[in-house]
């Protein structure tokens, strides 16, 4: 199982679903495929990929997968680099940390995202990048953020503190925090 | 696990599945067709859930393949809905594209979607096609066997468990069986298994 960061692409509407870039033309044998975790306008895929998919997949400029095993310690200039372009929040990157726990917390802050979607009733997965350095009170939409935000994470059974003050990125980190250490979930397998 | 709901299609033929079923908003519909539920419009998206029960947030959904037209159209698919809402354009859909095809997990939610996964894997008549919902655990199967898709997805949490045509051609496809439950383990009484074990120990002579 290979892991990747690639960028959502389609309009969502209509038959053009909102799909992980490069995947799903690809043909995989019987019984195997990928599995996608949509993270705004970027989705991590854990994929059961041939060695020759894979060396192509990652030659692309907006493809990024972990080196080494899940348990090793993480790149860490890459992996922050890696983050930062697919616009995921990366302040909380450590050295030392391993590939797993990073994608794991990349998953858990998926989770308060994807909730947050049908909460906020408007289509936010464009705006990510913009969004997601931007405080929870600047942000032009959803107006209420901050009550969707938390109705989210409480739907979730998660108490996070959200103010106007907060980045989008501080508040999927704790949410990340929470669920990582309060809930049970897999994706391929982290 | 137990089934909590279940419709095997057995009556005249209808514009329509029934007054237990209803259309997922601005989805197409189902009809009964020679005892089976066949899609009414196959160039239109069917999604119809089951609305005699409250579902739990909890839940599965089966169909039996009936039918299976123009094997190798790609476009076409026949699966299920899970936690399918009964006021907006949402739900998670499992389905399986015919011969060299694929098993796909989407969802939609108010009117956009996204595919959340796929792998390879042919389906034909007589298949069961399965979908669970099992808190953010999302996941297809096909006649019992691992699960081909799963994914760890949060965006709904609650809906309606129900069937799902997915095409943009002109291909036939039905299905036979409808059955669908949740996952609470029903535990044997303690007294009962008390009982069980006396009655062991006495055919043994203690």
């Amino acid at each position: 199982m290979n892991y990747y960061l690639v960028p959502i692409v389609g309009s969502g509407l209509g038959a053009d679903d909102w799909i992980p870039k490069y995947f799903p033309a690809m043909a995989f044998e019987p019984g195997t495929g990928w599995m996608a975790c949509d993270h705004m306008d970027t989705a991590l895929i854990a994929a059961t990929t041939s060695p020759e998919q894979h060396a192509a997949l990652i030659e692309h400029a907006d493809v990024w997968s972990p080196t080494g095993a899940l348990d090793e310690a993480i790149d860490f200039e890459s992996t922050a680099a890696a983050l930062k372009a697919h616009h995921i929040a990366h302040h909380w990157l450590e050295k030392g940390q391993s590939n797993r726990s990073v994608l794991r917390h990349i998953v858990a802050m998926s989770q308060l995202l994807q909730r947050w979607h049908p909460h906020a009733a408007a289509q936010v997965r464009p705006s990510t990048r913009d969004a997601l350095h931007k405080t929870v009170g600047e942000l032009a939409r959803p107006h209420d953020a901050v009550a969707s935000l938390k109705a989210a994470a409480q739907s979730m059974g998660a108490k996070i503190n959200v103010h106007d003050g907060h980045t989008l990125a501080d508040v999927l980190h704790r949410a990340g925090q929470h669920f990582t250490q309060n809930t049970v979930f897999s994706f391929g397998d982290l | 696990m137990s089934q909590l709901a279940a419709d095997n299609f057995t009556r005249a033929n209808a514009t329509g599945i029934g007054a237990a079923w209803s259309t997922v908003t601005a989805e197409g519909t189902f009809d009964i067709v020679s005892n089976t539920a066949a899609c009414h419009d196959k160039t239109l998206d069917s999604c119809m859930y089951y609305n005699a029960i409250t579902w739990p947030n909890d839940h599965y959904s089966e169909v039996k393949v009936s039918a299976f037209g123009s094997p190798g159209v790609s476009a076409a698919g026949i699966g299920v809905l899970m936690r399918a809402s009964a006021v907006a354009q949402s739900y998670y859909r499992f389905f399986m594209t015919g011969p060299s095809g694929t098993a796909q997990l989407r969802k939609r939610i108010a009117g956009t979607g996204t595919t959340l996964g796929s792998a390879a894997g042919s389906v034909g008549a007589a298949d069961l096609i399965r979908g669970n919902a099992q808190s953010t655990t999302i996941s297809g199967q096909k006649n019992g066997a691992a699960a081909l898709v799963s994914v760890t997805d949060s965006a709904l949490s609650a809906g309606n468990a129900g069937i799902h045509y997915s095409s943009t051609d002109s291909n036939v496809c039905s299905v036979s069986n409808f059955a669908g439950g949740d996952y609470v383990t029903v535990f044997e009484p303690a007294l009962q298994r008390v009982n069980r074990g006396i009655n062991r120990g006495v055919n043994r002579g203690i």
